[in-house]
């Protein structure tokens, strides 16, 4: 989550909650027109000292540069003739005189991401409040039809009709064999189950605990830096592969691998659109959901990747095997 | 002779088998004939103390022949010969050698798989891990691949840290270097301060050495960000190379070979931190498809390699 204030006053102070302080951004007025914002980030718009003309044509950019992001007014000297117009323009908070005063406390900005319709748990201010570990004793223990909480971990094969026609229907199929179980050993740390596998891509449940989502994210990183080690070895491929992963915490009713026909939910719909139509080849791309399933010490190989479907995206970067040219190091 | 440790070890009844096979397949004089294969200085009678006109049995060439082989280190290279004169004749007539596959089965259980692609006996890594793969013999002369790994800065790593971490640190790269070597049948030769040397003998020996290489740097990579206790990251230099080493359980001896000299001046020389040079001899045999992990064909300090190093691509 990022929070913006665009402000035109060089001396404009707004006391800020120690947690949402380091989420912020201050940029000038000119700044509106190339900003990106996404769902879950908040914007705020200084406008003491505009003219009423200019005034509500930033407050027009602003509301358009947002799009389905949150954004609000800062008013610390009551300059705003009639606020209720702007919750009216679809804002999400205003802050005037006396609330500027008090200053942005954690409370107030899940109180404005509440009112866009946005998730506050995700915005990462309170992170005690998020809940890191549901109970899990087994995917044998339970209880069938009723939604339950999970991580959903697609992997496909990027240009996998291509690969079929290279190796033919026989040399595929045992491609493939091959790869499940590689995929099986690989994401064996984090406890995965293949739920549901198609000819080119299989999606993995992941308990609903941070540790395992922790450690599949790093097992599916090291699948990206020895895809050529393991296709050459493991999978017998003599061209190279690229997988494509895709992280998504939701919930979904359980059904065992293979009885899973009849299960509708909107959180695997949205990993198999996110894996088949956002996420790109040779990276792994978590929706904001599992954004917290990103190791410690692994987290600088993330960066944003937009959004999909109103969610924002962040993705790995893609390992390069570029030739050193210098000769010592 | 072979040092003891070195011995290969098999049971009596595998070299019962052996005596069965030889005198069952072969005459005394085809025997005497093919040990000098393997030995070249088998001198049969100045073994036994039998005069040269004095008759031998089948049975008598085949007792002795296996133990005095056997005592040599060199029964694999026996039975290697023997497969080999099974499947291709020799001087243009056909031998077949009986029992062949009860033999291969018995040497299994011994804890040596056969290799037929390099029609070679080799150790199995999960019993024993000898650095002669339990079977090379002092002097033996093989075409083998190697790599060396070195540690950058490794007395600063040690002066700037406390010795607990060093050796922590340190333990879980050799676990890192023995996985990927050993996983490939290769061996650690040996393993000093700040430098690795390991050697592959069996199956494609220059893409499993190339492979370990990567495979070390590939997880060195995720231990230097997630494991690391040391204040700074473990930075590697590799090479891979590959040409006629002659074995010798004595380091010394060892690093007289010229193909060992060579992979040492190409990681010393020739090759960045954080990465592996591959030499033009083991580079050109390997498959396309881990050919082009690799960059240009670089002349550095007078060797001509190929490098791999772990690069990340600007964010999406």
């Amino acid at each position: 989550m990022r929070i913006r204030i665009f402000t035109g006053n060089k001396r404009f102070a707004v006391k800020v909650d120690a947690r949402a302080a380091k989420m912020l951004d201050r940029d000038e007025l000119s700044g509106i027109k190339g900003c990106q914002p996404e769902r879950g980030d908040l914007s705020y718009l200084d406008v003491t000292g505009l003219e009423a003309a200019e005034q509500k044509r930033r407050v027009a950019l602003l509301k358009e540069r947002s799009g389905n992001a949150a954004w609000g007014i800062l008013d610390p000297k009551g300059c705003c003739p009639d606020p209720a117009t702007l919750f009216h323009l679809g804002a999400a908070d205003y802050l005037g005189p006396l609330a500027c005063k008090k200053g942005i406390s954690k409370a107030r900005i899940k109180a404005a991401l509440a009112f866009n319709g946005d998730d506050p748990e995700a915005s990462g201010l309170d992170p005690k409040a998020m809940i890191d570990e549901y109970p899990f004793a087994g995917w044998s223990s339970l209880k069938r039809g009723s939604p339950l909480p999970f991580y959903f971990l697609y992997v496909g094969v990027e240009g996998a009709a291509g690969l079929k026609r290279a190796l033919g229907e026989q040399g595929y199929a045992s491609f493939r064999e091959r790869l499940r179980s590689y995929l099986q050993q690989l994401l064996a740390d984090s406890g995965a189950l293949l739920w549901i596998e198609s000819e080119s891509s299989g999606l993995f449940l992941i308990p609903p605990s941070r540790k395992k989502a922790q450690a599949a994210v790093e097992a599916c990183l090291r699948g990206l830096l020895n895809a050529p080690i393991v296709g050459y070895e493991k999978l017998g491929l003599s061209i190279p592969i690229s997988l494509v992963f895709a992280l998504h915490f939701g919930s979904s009713a359980f059904e065992a691998p293979g009885k899973t026909g009849t299960i509708v939910s909107e959180d695997v719909n949205f990993i198999f659109h996110l894996g088949t139509k956002a996420a790109q080849a040779n990276r792994i791309t978590l929706s904001q959901a599992a954004g917290r399933a990103v190791p410690e010490g692994l987290d600088g190989l993330f960066g944003p990747s937009g959004s999909f479907e109103g969610r924002a995206l962040s993705a790995s970067a893609r390992f390069l095997r570029p030739a050193p040219t210098t000769p010592k190091g | 002779m072979p040092q003891r440790e070195t011995l290969m070890k098999v049971r009596t009844s595998t070299l019962s088998l052996c005596r069965r096979i030889l005198y069952e397949s072969l005459s005394a004089e085809m025997m005497l004939r093919f040990v000098s294969i393997v030995d070249p200085e088998y001198d049969f009678h100045e073994r036994s103390g039998l005069p040269e006109n004095y008759p031998i049995t089948n049975q008598m060439a085949a007792e002795r022949i296996v133990k005095d082989i056997s005592a040599e280190g060199r029964l694999l290279a026996l039975v290697e010969m023997l497969i080999r004169i099974n499947s291709g004749g020799f001087m243009g007539r056909e031998y077949p050698i009986k029992f062949l596959r009860e033999l291969v089965r018995e040497l299994g259980i011994d804890g040596y798989g056969y290799d037929p692609q390099a029609g070679l006996f080799f150790e199995n890594s999960k019993e024993r891990v000898s650095p002669n793969w339990g079977r090379l013999v002092d002097g033996e002369e093989k075409q083998m691949s190697v790599l060396r790994l070195d540690i950058v800065g490794n007395s600063l790593l040690v002066k700037h840290n406390a010795k607990k971490d060093v050796d922590r640190a340190y333990a879980e790269l050799r676990k890192i270097a023995q996985t990927a070597i050993v996983g490939r049948a290769g061996r650690i030769w040996s393993w000093e301060g700040d430098g690795v040397l390991a050697a592959f003998l069996f199956g494609q020996r220059e893409i499993a050495a190339i492979l370990a290489g990567m495979e070390i740097l590939n997880e060195l990579y995720f231990y230097n960000k997630t494991g690391n206790p040391l204040g700074e990251p473990i930075r590697v230099r590799l090479a891979a190379h590959t040409g006629p080493i002659r074995y010798s359980p004595n380091s010394v001896e060892l690093l007289k070979n010229e193909t060992l000299r060579e992979v040492i001046a190409i990681e010393s020389d020739s090759t960045p931190a954080n990465a592996l040079s591959a030499s033009l001899n083991i580079f050109l045999p390997i498959d396309r498809v881990i050919q082009e992990c690799f960059g240009p064909e670089l002349r550095v300090a007078g060797n001509k390699v190929r490098q791999y190093s772990i690069g990340l691509e600007g964010r999406p």
